[in-house]
C-alpha cells in the first residue's frame, strides 16, 4: 500500500477498526511518516473524546456507594498481602486456573501476565481470600499442588436438568496427607433455606461434611481433614436441600 | 481555595506511589465516563463490577503510565476499553450490536451537555462540540463510529453484520471521523484541511 492508500487507514486505525494485518502495516507506515502522524493525533482526540462525549450525552449518574466501594478496595493492603504471587507454587496456580470460572480464569490470565512483583493480586483471588484464611489457602495449594495428589471429577447427577448441566465439582486428596480440597462451580443459587451439602462415603460409611457456602458466581470451595493420610473415598455426592446434584463414584 | 487544578498525569503519579487522596480525586473526575461507559455497553448490573475492575486497574498499574507518551486520559481511556470491550466479547455479537445500537439511540438524542462543575473548561467545550457533531452525522455514519468503538467489531465484521459492501462500511467511518475531527478543530474545517486532503466543514454526502 502506499501513502495515500494508508492514510485512508488513519481513521480506522485511530478507532482500532482495522483487522491486525492491516494494523500493522498502517503502524509501520506511521514510523516513517511525519503528515499521517499529525494526522492521527486528531483522529486520537476525537476517539478519547467518544466516551467523554457518551458521559455528557448519558442521563445516567453513578450511586455515591460506588465511590466508597472502589475507594476502600484500594484501602485493603492487610488483604492484598496474603496474596503475594511468590507463595502461589506455579502447579497450583495452574490447578485453579483450570478449574475456577472463567472471570477469574481472565483476570488472573491477564494478571500472570503482568508485574507480579507488584503483589496486587486482590482481584484474582479474592474468591479464595473470602472463603478460606490464610493459611487453610496454603494447605489448599498444599493439597493441589502436590506430586502424590489425586484427582476426582463430580458431574451432574442428572444431566437433563438445565440447571445444573454446566455444574461441575473437583475433589483432591494426596497420599501422604489427610487435608482434602474439594471445589464445585456453576451451581445455581440455592432458594432460600436451602444449602448445598458435601458427603463422602469411606468404607461404606457415608460422612456429611457440611454445606458449602456459595458465592454468586455458582462457586464454592471446602477444605477438611480426613481421618486418616491418603483417604480413600468411593463416592462423594453434592446435594442441595437434601438431593444429589453432583457425584463422583468410584 | 482556587488556583489551577492538579493535572491528571501529576495525580497518577501520586496514585503510583500509594496515595488513595490522588485515586479518589481521579476516581471523581472519571467516575460519571466510566459509569455511563460501562452501563451502556455491559448493562446497569454489571456495569458497577467492570467500573470497579476498571478503577482498580488504574491503583494497580498507574507506574505503568508514560506521560511521554500520551495523556492520562488516553492511557486511562484505553485502560477501560480494553477490559469492557474483553468483557462484551464473552457476550456474543447480539449483545455488542445492542449495546451500539442503544448508544448510537443516546448520541443521536442528545441536548448539548450539561456543564461539570469539576470539568476544566478545555475538556468541556471538546465535549460539547462532539455532542453536537455525534448528533448531527447521518444515523448510518454514527452507527458505524458507534459499532467500531464501543462495540469492538472490525469494519469487516461490521459488514459482515449489516450485509454492506466492505468499501460502503469504510467510508462511513472516514465520513464521520472527519467530521467529528473537524468539530474539534474548527480552524481546520474552516481552512479545508490540511494540503491535499480537502475537506470541507460540512463534509461530503456519502
Amino acid at each position: 500500500m502506499d501513502h495515500a492508500e494508508l492514510r485512508e487507514q488513519l481513521e480506522a486505525y485511530a478507532l482500532g477498526a482495522l483487522d491486525p494485518e492491516d494494523a500493522e502495516a498502517v503502524a509501520a507506515h506511521l514510523a516513517t511518516c511525519q503528515e499521517c502522524r499529525a494526522e492521527l493525533a486528531g483522529l486520537r482526540r476525537v476517539a478519547d473524546g467518544l466516551p467523554m462525549a457518551l458521559e455528557a450525552a448519558s442521563p445516567l449518574r453513578v450511586h455515591p456507594s460506588v465511590r466508597r466501594r472502589v475507594v476502600a478496595a484500594v484501602q485493603r493492603p492487610a488483604r492484598r498481602r496474603h496474596f503475594r504471587p511468590a507463595f502461589w507454587p506455579a502447579a497450583a496456580a495452574a490447578a485453579l486456573l483450570m478449574f475456577v470460572g472463567s472471570t477469574v480464569y481472565a483476570v488472573h490470565l491477564q494478571l500472570e501476565q503482568q508485574d507480579l512483583a507488584d503483589g496486587v493480586r486482590a482481584e484474582t483471588l479474592h474468591k479464595l481470600g473470602e472463603t478460606l484464611s490464610q493459611p487453610d489457602q496454603l494447605r489448599v495449594l498444599e493439597v493441589l499442588s502436590s506430586s502424590t495428589t489425586v484427582q476426582r471429577s463430580l458431574r451432574p447427577v442428572d444431566p437433563a436438568l438445565p440447571a445444573f448441566q454446566d455444574s461441575y465439582g473437583k475433589l483432591w486428596t494426596r497420599s501422604d496427607d489427610a487435608d482434602v480440597v474439594v471445589m464445585v462451580n456453576k451451581l445455581p443459587q440455592p432458594l432460600p433455606g436451602q444449602h448445598y451439602e458435601l458427603y463422602v462415603t469411606s468404607g461404606g460409611r457415608t460422612i456429611d461434611c457440611g454445606s458449602m457456602k456459595m458465592d454468586s458466581e455458582g462457586f464454592a470451595m471446602m477444605l477438611f481433614r480426613a481421618d486418616r493420610n491418603g483417604p480413600s473415598y468411593q463416592r462423594a455426592v453434592v446435594t442441595l436441600g437434601g438431593t444429589p446434584v453432583l457425584q463422583w463414584s468410584a | 481555595m482556587d488556583g489551577d487544578p492538579v493535572e491528571d498525569e501529576e495525580l497518577v503519579s501520586r496514585i503510583a506511589g500509594g496515595d488513595v487522596a490522588a485515586f479518589a480525586e481521579l476516581y471523581d473526575r472519571y467516575a460519571r465516563r466510566i459509569h455511563a461507559w460501562s452501563t451502556h455497553v455491559l448493562g446497569a448490573e454489571r456495569a458497577e463490577d467492570a467500573m470497579q475492575e476498571i478503577f482498580l486497574r488504574l491503583w494497580q498499574h498507574a507506574g505503568q503510565f508514560d506521560g511521554d507518551r500520551g495523556t492520562f486520559t488516553t492511557w486511562f481511556t484505553a485502560v477501560a476499553r480494553h477490559h469492557l470491550l474483553h468483557v462484551l466479547r464473552q457476550e456474543g455479537t447480539r449483545r455488542r450490536l445492542t449495546a451500539a445500537a442503544e448508544i448510537a439511540g443516546v448520541l443521536a438524542g442528545a441536548s448539548s451537555p450539561p456543564p461539570g462543575p469539576e470539568e476544566i473548561v478545555d475538556r468541556r467545550e471538546d465535549s460539547a462540540a462532539l455532542v453536537r457533531a455525534l448528533r448531527l452525522l447521518p444515523d448510518e455514519q454514527r452507527q458505524a463510529v458507534v459499532l467500531v468503538y464501543f462495540g469492538g467489531l472490525s469494519q469487516s465484521q461490521i459488514a459482515e453484520h449489516l450485509a454492506l459492501p466492505l468499501g460502503t462500511v469504510k467510508k462511513r467511518i472516514r465520513l464521520a471521523m472527519g467530521r467529528l475531527r473537524d468539530a474539534l478543530e474548527p480552524s481546520r474545517a474552516e481552512t479545508g484541511g490540511l494540503a491535499g486532503n480537502p475537506r470541507g466543514a460540512a463534509g461530503s454526502a456519502e
